[in-house]
Order: C-alpha cells, then sequence, then structure tokens
C-alpha cells in the first residue's frame, strides 16, 4: 500500500531557524552531517537591500517589532499591525493568559521565521559571569547550572567569532570574574555623543558602595567593513526591527551558509508533534504540516533538535502527548516551568544639556556594576543600558505612542502618556509654527532614557502549558502561560530606580523633569525583554531537570534541546550569546553521539 | 468547533482564496499588513476639493503651522490629497482654507492662526493633521476600535514615500529610524 506522507532519513533534523538552530545546523553541515531544518514561518524576502521590508516598515502604523514581517510569521504573539482590542494586546492574541496587572503578564515576543527573532533582535551579546552559573550554592537561591563558567568560555569565544562582536576587549575582561581567553574579533562600536556625557558625569559616583561605571557595549554589528562579508555599523537606527544593511548579526547568515553546506530547509512547515518509542523515549517521526495544506507529513532522523524559543519548545513536548500522557521528555514534570524573563524598569529625563539622540544604534554603552554581588542573596541582579533614541522606548517619541498595535497592556496606569512627543506639544499644549520648532529642537535633543534588565529567580509556578480548546489559525493549540515576577525582581527594579534618578540628577535634570516610574507601579516590570528562559532547564539528575549538560533530553536521548529555555537561572545577561555557545557546543556532543 | 472542523474550515478558506489572489492564500488569522485596510482614502477624491485649493495657499498656511519656511511643492501636493481623500479631513479642508484666506494679510499670521484656527474646535483638526504630515509623514486619526475616545488613536502614513523627509528628523539633525544616518561612527559626536 502507498504511504500517503514521505518519510525520510536524515542524521539530524532541527526544528526552529533562530539563534540555536542556525548555529547548530550550519556547525553540523560544515561537518557533511545531513541535516533538514523545519521552520514554521516563512522566509523573508531579502533582495535589493530588502527593499520590500523596508517599504513595508515605512508603510506600517504600529512600527512595531512585527511590522516588517507581517505575513512572514507562523502564528505569534503580536502578529498583527492593525489595532487589537486590549484583550488581544500584549501577545494575547496568541498566549492564553489572563487579564492582569503588567507584573503578572508574560510581556516577551518572538518572530516565527526563517531566521526567527534574530531579524528584530537589538545585537546585544553579553557572557553570563561565573556567580550567575552557581546561584545556590554562593547565594543560597535559584538553582545551580550543572556547568560552569569555565566550560563554557571556549564556547563564548567560538560564538563571538562565527557572529561577528564588536566589543572593547580590555573593558569586557574579567567583568564579575568573566575572564575572556580571546579578544573580540572586531574593536567596539564607539560610544555615542550622550553615553561620553553620561561616563563624565557619573565619573566617580557609586550607588550603595558599588562604583558605576558606564562601558561600551559588546553587540554583534559591524565594525569593521567586511567582517564576513557585511558593511560596517552606518547607525540607521532601526536594529529593532530591522537592519537594512546586514551590518548587524542576525541567524539567517548561519542558516544561508547551512544551506551552503548542504542542509535543506523546509519553510511554512510547522511541526506538531514528536512521536516517540513509549519505552525507549527515543523519537522516531517528527510530524509537521505546511501552510497550505492540512495533510501531514513527517521526517525521521537519528538525532531531533528542538530551537524553536523557550515557548515554543516546551508547547511542543507537552503536544507530544500520543505516546507519553506528560509529553515527550517530561518524567521531570518540569517541561513548561521556570519561565523567566529580564522584566524591565524604563525610566527618562530630560538633560541640561543637548545629547542628540535618535543618531546611532539603539544602545551602544550600559552599566555592568550591578550584575553580581552579595546582594544576590536577597534581591535581583541587574545590567542597565543607556538609550540612544530619545524616549522613543517609553512613549513613541518623537511622535508618540500608537497605543493600539501589539505590545500594550493596559491594566496599569500609563503615566506621563504622550510626554515630549509631537502630541503633547501640538494637541495638548497648543505649539505651532516656530515656537513648535523650538520646542521640538530645545526638548527633544535633551531626551534621555535609561532601562535595568532585572534577573529573576526561577519558580515552578510560572510556566507555559498548553491550552487544548483554544487553536491558532492552523488548529494548533496555543500556549497558555501562567506568570508574575516575584519579590526578588521588585527589589532589584527598586535598586535599578535608585540608579536612575543618580544617573539624571548627574546629567543636570531638574527634578520636575525626570520621570522615574512609567506606571503607577513603582517596582513593577515596566516591558519584558524579549527573553524567554528556563522552561526546558539543564541539570544533572533526570528527575528534577529536562535536559542534560550537554543540552540532551534526559528522557529521549536522541533529543537535543537548545535555546534560553535550557538556563537554570536567567542572570542579568542578554541570553543570545550564551544560546549560541551552548548551540555549539551541543553541535558537538551531537557529532560525537553520531559518530559512536 | 472542534479541531478537525477547524481544520477543514480553513482548508475551505484557503482553496477559495486561491482563485483571487495573487500570493498564497492563508488560513484566516495569518495576516498581511492591513494597515491599509484601514485607510479611508478613496481611490479618486472629490475633483472639487483639491481643485478649489491652491496648492501654494497650501504651502504658506503650512509654513506658519510648521515654522519651517523651506517646504517642498511636490510634498505639499502629496500631503494635500491625502488630507483630500481622507474621509475624516476631506469636507474640513475648504473650511480651514477659507478662513486662513481671510487672516493671511494680517499683520501677525501666526498670532492670528493661533487664535482663529488653533483655538477652534472645528478648524484645528485639519490644521493638526497639516503639522503632523511635514513633521511625521503620517496622519494621526481615530481608533477604529475606540473612535470616539481621544487618548487612543493610530498613525496613518498614506504617502509612505516621504516617511524619510519628515521635517522632525532635520530639525532633530537626526534622521528617520529605517534610512541612512551617515558614515560609522557619527553618532560619537554631536551634529554639524
Amino acid at each position: 500500500m502507498k504511504e500517503a506522507t514521505v518519510a525520510q532519513r536524515y542524521d539530524v533534523i532541527v526544528i526552529g531557524t533562530g539563534a540555536a538552530g542556525a548555529l547548530v545546523a550550519y556547525s553540523l553541515a560544515k561537518k557533511k552531517v545531513k541535516v533538514l531544518l523545519l521552520e514554521a514561518g516563512d522566509a523573508a524576502p531579502d533582495e535589493r537591500y530588502r527593499e520590500s521590508l523596508v517599504r513595508q516598515y515605512e508603510k506600517s502604523s504600529s512600527k512595531a517589532q512585527v511590522a516588517p514581517y507581517i505575513g512572514f510569521v507562523a502564528p505569534q504573539p503580536n502578529s498583527s499591525d492593525s489595532p487589537q482590542p486590549a484583550n488581544r494586546q500584549a501577545g494575547r492574541d496568541y498566549y492564553v493568559e489572563k487579564n492582569g496587572t503588567r507584573s503578572k503578564l508574560f510581556l516577551s515576543f518572538y518572530q516565527r521565521m526563517v531566521g526567527g527573532a534574530m531579524w528584530h533582535w537589538q545585537g546585544i551579546v553579553i557572557r553570563m559571569v561565573p556567580n550567575d552559573f552557581k546561584m545556590k550554592t554562593k547565594y543560597g537561591v535559584g538553582r545551580d547550572w550543572p556547568i560552569a563558567y569555565s566550560d563554557l568560555e571556549p564556547w563564548y569565544v567560538e560564538a563571538e567569532h562565527e557572529m561577528g562582536v564588536a566589543g572593547d576587549s580590555v573593558e569586557a575582561d574579567n567583568v564579575h570574574g568573566a575572564f575572556r581567553s580571546k579578544a573580540f574579533p572586531m574593536p567596539e562600536i564607539p560610544l555615542s555623543y550622550g553615553d561620553r556625557l553620561f561616563r563624565k558625569a557619573l565619573a566617580k559616583t557609586s550607588l550603595r558602595g558599588i562604583p558605576i561605571q558606564i562601558t561600551s557595549t559588546p553587540q554583534a554589528r559591524n565594525s569593521i567593513g567586511g567582517y564576513d562579508g557585511r558593511p560596517a555599523c552606518e547607525g540607521y537606527s532601526s536594529c529593532v526591527p530591522l537592519c537594512p544593511t546586514r551590518a548587524k548579526y542576525e541567524s539567517l547568515f548561519h542558516i544561508e551558509k547551512a544551506l551552503r553546506y548542504g542542509a535543506e530547509l523546509r519553510a511554512k512547515s510547522i511541526v506538531t508533534r514528536l512521536e516517540v518509542d513509549p519505552v525507549s523515549g527515543t523519537v522516531t517521526r517528527v510530524v509537521y504540516r505546511r501552510w497550505e495544506s492540512a495533510n501531514e507529513e513527517s521526517a525521521s532522523a537519528r538525532i531531533v533538535v528542538l530551537a524553536a524559543n523557550g515557548i515554543e519548545n516546551p508547547k511542543l513536548l507537552l503536544l507530544s502527548n500520543q505516546q507519553q500522557s506528560a509529553g515527550v521528555a517530561n518524567s521531570s514534570g518540569l517541561v513548561g516551568r521556570f519561565l523567566m524573563d529580564h522584566p524591565l524598569k524604563v525610566s527618562y529625563a530630560l538633560s541640561r544639556e543637548p545629547v542628540f539622540p535618535f543618531r546611532g544604534p539603539p544602545s551602544t554603552a550600559g552599566i555592568e556594576s550591578f550584575r553580581d554581588g552579595g546582594f544576590r542573596s536577597e534581591r535581583g541582579a541587574f545590567r542597565t543600558s543607556i538609550r540612544n533614541d530619545g524616549w522613543s522606548f517609553a512613549n513613541g517619541s518623537p511622535r508618540g505612542k500608537d497605543l493600539t498595535a501589539g505590545g500594550e497592556a493596559n491594566e496599569n496606569m500609563m503615566l506621563g502618556l504622550n510626554e515630549g512627543t509631537l502630541l503633547e506639544f501640538v494637541r495638548t499644549d497648543g505649539y505651532i509654527g516656530k515656537q513648535l520648532k523650538e520646542r521640538v529642537t530645545h526638548d527633544m535633543t535633551r531626551q534621555i532614557l535609561v532601562y535595568s534588565a532585572v534577573e529573576m529567580l526561577p519558580d515552578p509556578e510560572n510556566r507555559i502549558s498548553v491550552d487544548w480548546q483554544q487553536l491558532d489559525p492552523f488548529g494548533i493549540p496555543r500556549p497558555m502561560i501562567q506568570f508574575g515576577i516575584n519579590d526578588y525582581a521588585r527589589k532589584g527594579l527598586a535598586w535599578a530606580s535608585e540608579l536612575h534618578k543618580l544617573m539624571f540628577l548627574s546629567m543636570g535634570a531638574r527634578p520636575e523633569d525626570i520621570r522615574l516610574d512609567l506606571t503607577d507601579d513603582p517596582t513593577g516590570q515596566d516591558f519584558g525583554s524579549g527573553h524567554i528562559m528556563g522552561t526546558t532547564v539543564m541539570g544533572e539528575t533526570p528527575a528534577d531537570s529536562v535536559v542534560d549538560r550537554e543540552c540532551r533530553a534526559h528522557h529521549a536521548n536522541n533529543l537535543f534541546i537548545l535555546g534560553s529555555g535550557v538556563f537554570p537561572t536567567g542572570s542579568a545577561a542578554n541570553p543570545t550569546l550564551t544560546i549560541a555557545a551552548l548551540a555549539l557546543r551541543a553541535a558537538d556532543s551531537i557529532r560525537k553521539q553520531l559518530s559512536s | 468547533m472542534n479541531r478537525r472542523d477547524f481544520i477543514s474550515a480553513a482548508v475551505v478558506s484557503i482553496t477559495s482564496l486561491n482563485s483571487s489572489c495573487e500570493q498564497i492564500a492563508l488560513p484566516e488569522g495569518i495576516q498581511r499588513d492591513s494597515a491599509s485596510t484601514h485607510d479611508k482614502s478613496a481611490a479618486n477624491p472629490p475633483p472639487s476639493v483639491v481643485a478649489d485649493i491652491q496648492l501654494d495657499e497650501f504651502i504658506e498656511l503650512s509654513q506658519y503651522l510648521t515654522g519651517e519656511s523651506k517646504l517642498d511643492a511636490e510634498m505639499g501636493a502629496d500631503y494635500l490629497q491625502v488630507l483630500a481623500s481622507h474621509s475624516e479631513f476631506a469636507a474640513l479642508i475648504p473650511r480651514l482654507m477659507t478662513k486662513y484666506r481671510q487672516i493671511r494679510k494680517q499683520h501677525d499670521v501666526e498670532a492670528a492662526i493661533k487664535s482663529e484656527i488653533m483655538a477652534d474646535a472645528i478648524l484645528r483638526i485639519p490644521a493638526e493633521q497639516i503639522i503632523y504630515l511635514w513633521y511625521l509623514a503620517a496622519l494621526y486619526v481615530s481608533n477604529p476600535l475606540d473612535p470616539t475616545n481621544s487618548a487612543t488613536g493610530i498613525w496613518q502614513y498614506n504617502a509612505p514615500q516621504h516617511y524619510k523627509d519628515g521635517l522632525v528628523w532635520s530639525v532633530l539633525r537626526a534622521h528617520a529610524p529605517m534610512s541612512y544616518g551617515g558614515p560609522f561612527g557619527y553618532w560619537k559626536d554631536p551634529p554639524k
């Protein structure tokens, strides 16, 4: 009898083409491993300097993260550029989540398309610090990783080389003990004019005994024209959502390389379940469907890699409950649990002197001083960024916020709506003509904004599961999220607020020109960071973790799970570089397993 | 509806769309950029609205409203077209221009605009939009989901070819995001 679907043999199937999937596929394909990449979303048109994506952005009403990519993404949070009713905002067109205050909502999102969220990421590449890996031992909170910083260090080096990272190697060496065995491949992206003013203003300043140091932000954007055949950054200031010139690193580049090395890519192919042998737990088949057809197709391989991000990975494991009722690789019961983000505290002010914002990358300097310390036994660490784009991040300056399209959660009162924007100057204050022009010149050139990304502790009650009743447009059950920031993070957010105030006063801001709090919850979450961590936790013991130290599922020995879902702790570092390092390291383990 | 019915319905809608769409048809809920579906522009504006308005008068008023003396005539023609074909503002433009004609010979035109146009509940509406068009290349229109709430609106780029040329960027000596900023490292110094 002829089979309705085609099953082929591959060495490795990689599900997802973002930060982890692209690197593991490239790394394996380069060594002649036969790789099949399955991507739920479509490929965006890249021709002629990404012209059609730029055009779509220019036309876009919201100018939000997803704006250039409408039509290319698979079902995901905030998939639309059109106004959404309140109950479909903040990702709830896809996440199933109760209405709640901002601090009880998961406010991070992603793109399901070839190249993933790495199209719209900001490009900050920070290493974790040694104590991030041993929070339990050192501070008595959280969990320990089964690996140490020193285990990952060589892979950080390789990841920085593969992505192309520009940074100040001297400044970045030994940040809280994170030693560097190699320099960055490229010199740092220059600090902005505003950064330099901050640096001068905060020289010799401390907060609670910790000296504040403003340092150049290591970022995956070319400071050297020609690195990996791509141009140097020319400051289009649109990294989020799109770099028109490819100066910013994207996973797409490693997908392209993987394809050149012989990997196969099937886009618009949504994996709907993994089938396993119920006894051994081995993954036997990956079942998927295409956008255009509801027919099931499938593929098999010796090893399967889940790299679809910290929401989609556990969702798929839980959906795959046909042979094992708790889902695949879930004997621990921990799949989907320990969901963490980096809640942001955002503050802004008018500096005394103009800083001339809206020029250059969104952030070129930050403060690493509070990323570790004895205080972590009681409160979250944090990393502070200085922004170069005025108050844009908070309220859509200079135009004023479009409150209706994706990402807004309005259950907390927003303070200072549209402050310092054209909407306020014209509509509220009635400025026109020369007066208006002068006000724009005077006020907007002084707009400064900082935010701090704060560490959360892993909490098993923060979790993603599956809602079998609420389906996405392809008939697939949507992820259900239960989330809330904890007291540990709130205490970190409170300290961040103190730092923000100190920074603004040092820049000569008048108290009446400082807005420390964006909402009526001063120690709450203002925004998410786009960092989705914890949901397929790494550990030594199969009973209390999902993957082992090599990212191999404990209970499915031919399944590797990558991405920030494996992080036992969130740290205060942006996760992408750690995702990349772990992916390259896992590729090594996969290769060894294939040849044994 | 159970899962199977939903998939069948989705398949039916795909096959019926296939014949009429150039692009691959998608199940309901996968949207293309639909900001344009909120664009209330008529395909052809009523000829009387645009023909009665002198472009140079419109540019002159725009100069007073924006505080910028050098305004591009072609851009002005495009913006006038945008307003004249927008159902929220089309009828108000002739009234605005009539009032402007009355006050443009006054000694302090900007003051007269403030007291007789910006202070007028009706006339200020199109005047405000003219400022947004020149500064941002966008209109700020009512939110179709919440049309009576003046605190929420959406930006509408009906002349997106001018997005990069918004006045706000030159006044700030910066550039529109997604457009060229300058050579590598230009951001380390104040603008010239």
